[in-house]
């Protein structure tokens, strides 16, 4: 005779005691860390105004208001600031080494140097590695960073390694990239292509072919001086993403005809769902294309910085400084925000992060917007005077104090 | 300055960063031939070789280095210093010490009136770990006074800030009785670059929020560094010197300056960076001070 547990009045007790216990703990789960009185700014989830963030475990539990202070192990008091999923800057060299040059090269910068004091948690390398050289690049880089690495693959086999190697079509296998982005799907979002002089389409072809297979968006770079842009457009799927979008280049076809109108192929690409990325820089952004640009209604769908050692001290210096730069462009707070957390993450089709759902990473941005008068640089060294600066007061990454301005976080005041 | 990660065998160092580099990089040679490439290397006596440390010096990098360092020792008495201010001697240059961790402590008076020379450097000035190296200021919060008498003999007191080596129990207390380090340096890695320290412009403005003018703290970051690595065409402004030159604006507000045990000190200004230039470059520009507007008519 099969007798169970929870029939009966014992077993009604039974199941009353368990149900008051499970809510109990589950009430009772301690807060690591409470951001209160901050002006949350989430786009993802809608929202846009005071509230308190909750993290558990390195992961957000909730956002909410007025959320009780017993039993929380740190408390940070965010008034003044606004609060926002850590940003995401999906055009970055990281790949730094010994070589000359990008791939596992000097030409490259450690990611934590730059991106935790400007509140960005994530970064995607743009196809500095490419197949054979990526576990390298993760060996020495992706595993041993603060700030989440995630990577394009190059179509080029050793990735960035410079003119003539990197334009070596035997080393341009569609179906061994595809295969070690299947490899590591949880750090490989894409294929990109750059560095190429030739007129021929196959390194695009290729690049297509290995996105299909693993299903993943394409990242165009520059230096294809032989690649028209009408042709190149049409060749990029909804969702592949178009960087240097903002600059008038040698080796690039400018978006803006001579009239200062956007062309017909980048607004067909546009409705198409083709993504435009910023990619500054140390020489691809320029006022005077940016803003006749955004006045047509071609806007970022992200901030990439192109970050590596030429552009980190020119106009550039970091993505803060770009969305910076894009807030006194024009575009609202939230819109500045939304470009550098939800629609990049969307973009590199990464739903887990830009976000702060609950359950989400615990990534988190606490940013100022400080009033008084700035100059912004192009890379033509043409300067914009702006009357707002956002400035990262602190860093959380899956829930850790990684960057704090002012000691927001710190434990007692220093006895004077 | 570079308190050198790799000693004798630098070539390849030289190469891959110094050369590369914009920031002009000198270095104190590790006395280890190996440098920093582990606690237990460090520790090793037979890879100590004075003669050796000092024809790099003086024969193959004569530009580049301007010390000797040693660091993070643990055996029970001075050797390793002995042996850097051996080779110290050699090639006429500075020592620079990080007395490492000796347990129990050594006595710092020791090292200061008889192993080092006057010129010689002891970093991490402002550390509080004292179970580990002997601290200058007591249990009573009185700076010791043969701290005095060191400076006086001509010890120089590096901050070496760093992340675990800059407390304000140790610094606040010194500044208030007179004791200020003759360098303020940044101990600069991934360790300290995202902690307390952050970079040399935040470092300078912890030391203003502590009491020193902001040419108190211009001295020992530029001129004061330039004398002890003995570059005295280093750090000033004079006619003929390398245009390197910074441009700093005084941001007032309400900031907070942290140390390596998450102590926070209120300060009412922190300095900015808006300008530098190397050898007559503009190589940071804040806020486009040298550019022209975008829409300015040509």
């Amino acid at each position: 005779m099969r007798v169970s547990l929870f029939t009966g009045n014992y077993g009604k007790s039974l199941i009353i005691l368990l149900s008051l216990v499970f809510s109990y703990s589950l009430a009772a789960q301690e807060i690591d860390l409470l951001i209160r009185n901050g002006h949350v700014i989430d786009p993802r989830n809608n929202i846009d105004e005071p509230m308190d963030v909750a993290i558990a475990g390195g992961k957000i539990l909730k956002v909410a208001k007025g959320i009780p202070v017993t039993g929380v192990k740190k408390i940070i008091d965010a008034t003044g600031f606004f609060v926002t999923p850590g940003f995401i800057d999906p055009h970055t060299h990281v790949f730094v080494g010994t070589n000359q040059g990008f791939a596992d090269g000097f030409s490259c910068v450690s990611p934590d140097d730059i991106t935790l004091k400007a509140g960005i948690t994530t970064v995607v390398d743009a196809g500095t590695s490419g197949w054979r050289n990526f576990p390298l690049f993760k060996k020495n880089i992706i595993d041993r960073s603060t700030t989440r690495v995630l990577a394009f693959l190059n179509i080029a086999g050793g990735g960035m390694t410079g003119f003539p190697s990197e334009e070596d079509m035997n080393d341009m296998d569609a179906r061994m990239t595809s295969l070690v982005i299947k490899q590591y799907p949880d750090i490989i979002v894409g294929v990109k292509l750059g560095h190429y002089r030739g007129k021929e389409w196959t390194p695009l072809e290729r690049s297509i072919e290995a996105c299909e297979i693993a299903k993943v968006p394409f990242f165009l770079e520059c230096h294809l001086p032989e690649y028209p842009l009408d042709e190149l457009l049409k060749r990029m799927r909804p969702g592949d993403i178009f960087s240097h979008t903002y600059c008038t280049a040698s080796d690039r076809e400018c978006i803006l005809d001579e009239n200062g109108k956007l062309k017909s192929s980048v607004l067909e690409a546009k409705n198409k769902g083709v993504l435009f990325d910023v990619g500054h820089g140390g020489a691809m952004f320029h006022f005077d294309i940016a803003i006749p640009a955004l006045k047509q209604g071609l806007m970022p769908s992200s901030f990439g910085s192109d970050l590596h050692r030429s552009s980190m001290n020119s106009g550039m210096k970091n993505m803060l400084e770009t969305m910076s730069k894009f807030l006194n462009l024009g575009l609202s707070l939230k819109e500045v925000i939304n470009t550098a957390t939800w629609s990049t993450a969307s973009e590199i089709k990464r739903n887990d992060l830009g976000n702060l759902a609950a359950g989400a990473e615990a990534d988190i941005a606490i940013i100022s917007v400080r009033k008084g008068t700035f100059g912004y640089i192009d890379s033509k060294n043409n300067k914009l005077t702006g009357d707002r600066r956002l400035e990262a007061e602190m860093t959380i990454k899956a829930g850790k104090v990684v960057w704090d301005m002012n000691g927001l976080g710190a434990k007692s005041l220093a006895v004077k | 300055m570079q308190a050198r990660p790799d000693g004798v065998i630098s070539e390849h160092s030289k190469k891959q960063t110094i050369d590369r580099s914009q920031t002009r990089i000198l270095a104190f040679l590790n006395i280890v031939g190996v440098g920093m490439l582990g606690r237990f290397e460090e520790q090793n006596i037979d890879d100590m070789n004075p003669e050796m440390a000092a024809y790099m010096v003086t024969r193959l990098f004569p530009d580049i280095l301007v010390g000797i360092k040693s660091a993070h020792y643990w055996g029970p008495d001075f050797t390793q210093v002995d042996q850097a201010v051996k080779a110290g001697t050699i090639a006429n240059v500075p020592v620079m010490v990080d007395l490492g961790e000796h347990h129990p402590p050594l006595s710092i008076e020791e090292l200061f009136m008889k192993h080092l020379r006057p010129g010689d450097i002891w970093t991490h000035t402002y550390a509080n770990a004292p179970k580990d190296r002997e601290v200058p200021v007591d249990e009573n919060g009185k700076v010791k006074p043969f701290i005095f008498e060191a400076q006086k003999r001509g010890i120089i007191f590096d901050v070496g800030h760093g992340g675990g080596a800059f407390h304000f129990a140790q610094a606040v207390p010194s500044i208030q009785q007179g004791f200020i380090a003759d360098v303020i340096s940044s101990d600069l890695h991934t360790g300290s670059m995202n902690g307390g320290m952050k970079d040399m412009t935040n470092l300078i403005s912890k030391f203003m929020a502590m009491g020193l003018s902001v040419q108190d703290v211009i001295l020992r970051s530029t001129w004061n560094p330039a004398k002890v690595i003995k570059r005295p065409e280093l750090g000033n402004l004079s006619v003929g010197s390398v245009a390197d030159v910074a441009v700093f604006s005084l941001q007032k507000g309400d900031f907070g300056y942290t140390d390596v045990r998450a102590k926070k000190l209120k300060g009412t200004q922190r300095l900015v960076a808006e300008l530098t230039i190397r050898a007559g470059r503009v190589v940071w520009d804040l806020n486009g001070v040298a550019s022209q507007n975008w829409d300015a008519k040509p």
